[in-house]
């Protein structure tokens, strides 16, 4: 089902240091930690805390539900202001983040949120801090609270930092970043990796995305459920308002719709992330992809990858690939594209080479009139135009003109 | 002695003198300022592609060194690579790419001529348009440049 699920983190993945703004912040598997100079306390392993973490958050969902309309609708006046438009999925999702956000801990609104194209809102863009490590505001343990402003921080001086040394230093005291679960691997979660849209690497997101097929039935069955509409927001969230026992449910929907709602936040996320972390979301994300999904990724990514050495490398090194060719592959490779052919027709070593590998000249000087003429050799002479450093093949044809009377008849 | 190297992106790597020294480019640097525990940069080579520079060097470090060609642009095979080299080189073409950029840099001669056999052998064997396709080139030339290239190069099938 998922054929990178037991694939074991490569080295490079499993421990490594993240430099923010002057700190580093260190990383591995099987434990998260901050540390700097000040030699701040390790914090606890992820793995012990994961459980705790993830109730404490479902309960204070279940306790602040999603439907607080008043904080919703204040939360998505300012984008309806600013548009005049209909909200796009994003507005509305991040309204509705910022309704939880501020239902459950933080009373962060801000307008400029959720407009425009969160995908490719540049570093430069000013970053609202609370992404999906925010939301470990719901959790009323003072650890989350501290690595929740870590990362407020961490955000801030990634948004700032594109120009090197720009960002001032803000870290009053930062030493501990949240970082994703490694261990919320596809075995160990396997009903947390069905839907695309979740960030399952993502400590909290993950348990907000949690979902399965069987919820996805019941989102398609429950019509109160679908999507906000545009101008009818706050009636699709009200009805997890009441804590019923079909609320319970609701929430699980709202999980999910959460994660589909999270995609621009993931996206915006994704950019800010530090190198590092980028690729190591990323292999998480690869371990929860099914067969068809990397098949895609293969597909999508192999093109880009592919590189014309020829054309591309600097000439030194093409012509020493060169050396390595037959002369067969040479003259395939001049057929290639405009490129290759200047690299392998311009390179008179090279043949200069071949033809005193097949005897037909000597070294060093003692060269044939006809070699002469076509690839100057034994003077200083440039050959008399790159397309001529090479003979045709009638030209070539040169076996009665063996230099040596006793060269073996090799043949080019 | 530790030698440390920097990488494009800030990462240090710390080797041993024998291992820095089958770069010829540190080895001279080395040669000119005396060993030094300063970080020497590298700002050519990202730590991705220097990681897997030093893992060659440090596979290859106490290989005897190479005796010099005495005609450089002699012929030369391509299909003698050690099994251990073939390995190391099981890689994308962009990581490929670049070790040849980094050893041309670095001046690491053995693992330059380990790149391009294997480039080499990529093309071998391959026909022009197999060639297109392997490294996502497009086919440049108009009609007649291609019947005239393919005129001018003929000769060598039918040998």
């Amino acid at each position: 089902m998922y054929p990178l699920a037991a694939t074991p983190a490569p080295a490079a993945l499993e421990r490594f240091a993240i430099d923010i703004n002057g700190q580093n912040l260190y990383f591995s598997q099987n434990s998260f930690s901050g540390s700097s100079q000040s030699g701040e306390d390790i914090l606890a392993s992820i793995s012990a805390n994961t459980n705790e973490d993830r109730s404490t958050v479902l309960d204070s969902v279940v306790d602040h539900g999603y439907g607080h309309d008043e904080q919703l609708q204040r939360a998505m006046t300012p984008l309806y202001t600013q548009d005049d438009q209909q909200p796009s999925a994003e507005s509305l999702s991040s309204a509705y983040l910022e309704s939880f956000e501020c239902s459950s801990a933080r009373r962060d609104t801000r307008p400029s949120r959720g407009s425009g194209d969160r995908r490719s809102s540049s570093p430069q863009t000013p970053e609202p801090a609370h992404g999906h490590f925010g939301r470990s505001a719901c959790s009323p343990s003072p650890r989350i609270r501290r690595t929740q402003t870590a990362s407020s921080d961490a955000d801030a001086d990634t948004a700032s930092d594109d120009g090197e040394g720009s960002g001032s230093d803000s870290g009053d005291g930062v030493h501990a970043l949240p970082l994703p679960s490694p261990l919320l691997s596809p075995r160990a979660q396997p009903e947390a990796m069905d839907t695309d849209e979740a960030e399952p690497s993502e400590l909290t997101g993950s348990a907000l995305a949690h979902s399965s097929a069987r919820r996805q039935l019941q989102f398609k069955a429950e019509p109160g459920m679908t999507p906000p509409e545009a101008g009818q927001p706050s009636g699709a969230f009200g009805r997890t308002h009441t804590r019923t026992e079909r609320a319970v449910t609701q929430q699980e929907v709202c999980r999910e719709m959460a994660a589909v709602y999270d995609m621009p936040d993931i996206m915006t996320t994704y950019d800010n992330l530090p190198p590092a972390m980028q690729t190591y979301l990323l292999f998480q994300l690869l371990r929860r992809t099914t067969r068809p999904g990397l098949q895609f990724a293969a597909q999508t990514v192999a093109p880009v990858l592919q590189r014309d050495f020829m054309g591309e490398l600097p000439p030194e090194v093409s012509h020493h690939v060169l050396k390595f060719m037959g002369t067969r592959e040479l003259c395939r490779a001049a057929c290639v594209s405009r490129a290759w052919q200047r690299v392998v027709d311009g390179d008179r070593a090279v043949w200069r080479a071949r033809l005193i590998d097949a005897r037909y000249v000597e070294e060093p000087t003692r060269v044939h009139p006809l070699c002469h003429l076509h690839f100057g050799l034994g003077s200083e002479e440039p050959a008399r135009s790159v397309a001529a450093a090479r003979p045709t093949a009638d030209e070539l044809d040169l076996s009665h003109l063996a230099v040596r009377p006793n060269a073996p008849q090799e043949r080019i | 002695m530790a030698i440390i190297l920097r990488s494009s992106n800030d990462e240090d790597f710390e080797v041993s003198l024998e291992v820095a020294n089958q770069s010829i480019l540190i080895k001279n640097l080395l040669d000119d300022i005396g060993t030094t525990s300063d970080p020497i940069p590298l700002p050519n080579v990202n730590s991705k592609v220097l990681k897997k520079v030093i893992e060659y060097c440090e596979h290859h470090q106490h290989d005897p060194p190479i005796i010099k060609d005495e005609y450089d642009d002699v012929p030369r095979r391509s299909d003698d690579i050690p099994p251990w080299d073939e390995q190391f080189m099981k890689v994308d073409q962009e990581m490929l790419f670049e070790i040849l950029l980094a050893s041309n840099y670095m001046d690491i001669k053995p693992l330059l001529d380990l790149g391009c056999k294997t480039v080499a052998n990529m093309i071998r064997g391959k026909s022009a348009e197999e060639i297109r396709t392997m490294f996502n080139i497009k086919n440049d030339f108009n009609e007649e440049e291609l019947a005239q290239i393919k005129r001018e190069n003929e000769w060598a099938e039918a040998h």
